[in-house]
């Protein structure tokens, strides 16, 4: 039980994650626990707090998505000479992108260690989403063109749509952590 | 024009009516559950309560804890006039397109 209001009081601002995590363990030990025992009552309290917290991410995983899959279907289909000129756009504003992710999670919540979960699951619902998007590419359109299925497999293949995110998770935590730090001071400053 | 309130928020600010000095979230969800004869997520009505309070429908405040809730505090939620308004017109709203029918409705639909 713990762990969920752990993870609200991470997700949610510090009056909010107080009062829901207040009614949570009120409907929990009053009408839940006794009704269907521990298991399922932690089981049903993982899934409310869950529906408390899954807009937060929720916005800036699209956008991660946005950028992965948008690059990924500018590649196959318009392919450049040289990929450099979209690989230092696409690198920068990732790392913009998971610092004001970061910071917007801290300065909501005052605790930096948002920016960090914040990121961190930005980047997974971010190649989750892209990742379904690559499947409806590949099986609608690449795997029947030669070309394209070459360029595939020459730029990487499964191999980057799996591993890299994976590969990137530090870098990601570090950007997160690093505009959490920036997003707490902000929010300090601002409500003092 | 007040806001055009959807049937969830209608439900919400309903309850909060009806449940007057004792309308926090806990209440809150059961009551709508209640109406609505359904199992509802309590980060539906938490989304909801925000939203209704951001645009001015609703007021908050912070009142005391319990034993059972690990001494967390409650937040009690109030009607304002202009949430009472939106109520009003979105129920002259419904009643306007039912003028003239009988319910239920019968026939060949």
């Amino acid at each position: 039980m713990m762990w969920t209001m752990a993870v609200l009081s991470l997700l949610m601002p510090p009056g909010e994650a107080e009062t829901v995590a207040g009614d949570l363990i009120e409907e929990y030990r009053d009408t839940v626990y006794p009704a269907v025992g521990k298991w399922r009552a932690d089981f049903w309290l993982a899934r409310q707090v869950a529906g408390f917290v899954w807009r937060v991410p929720l916005v800036w995983g699209v956008v991660v998505a946005v950028f992965i899959a948008g690059r990924f279907a500018a590649d196959t289909f318009v392919p450049p000479a040289s990929y450099s000129a979209r690989s230092f756009f696409t690198t920068w504003s990732s790392i913009l992108l998971y610092l004001l992710a970061g910071a917007w999670g801290a300065r909501r919540t005052g605790r930096a260690r948002t920016g960090m979960l914040l990121a961190a699951a930005a980047h997974a619902i971010g190649w989750a989403l892209s990742g379904a998007v690559t499947i409806a590419l590949f099986v609608g359109v690449i795997r029947n063109q030669p070309a394209m299925l070459n360029l595939f497999y020459a730029t990487g293949g499964w191999g980057e749509q799996w591993f890299l995110p994976l590969m990137l998770l530090p870098i990601v935590l570090a950007l997160g952590a690093l505009g959490g730090v920036f997003g707490r001071n902000v929010g300090r400053r601002t409500r003092a | 024009m007040a806001d055009v309130l959807g049937a969830f928020e209608q439900a919400v600010l309903l309850a909060i009516v009806r449940l007057g000095d004792e309308a926090y979230g806990r209440a809150i969800l059961k009551e709508v559950q209640a109406r609505l004869e359904r199992n509802v997520a309590a980060g539906a009505v938490h989304a909801t309560l925000g939203r209704l309070e951001q645009k001015g429908l609703l007021a908050s405040r912070l009142g005391s804890g319990t034993p059972i809730r690990g001494g967390r505090a409650r937040r009690f939620y109030r009607l304002q006039p202009s949430g009472q308004r939106a109520l009003n017109e979105a129920r002259a709203t419904i009643d306007n397109l039912w003028v003239g029918l009988r319910w239920p409705l019968k026939g060949r639909a």
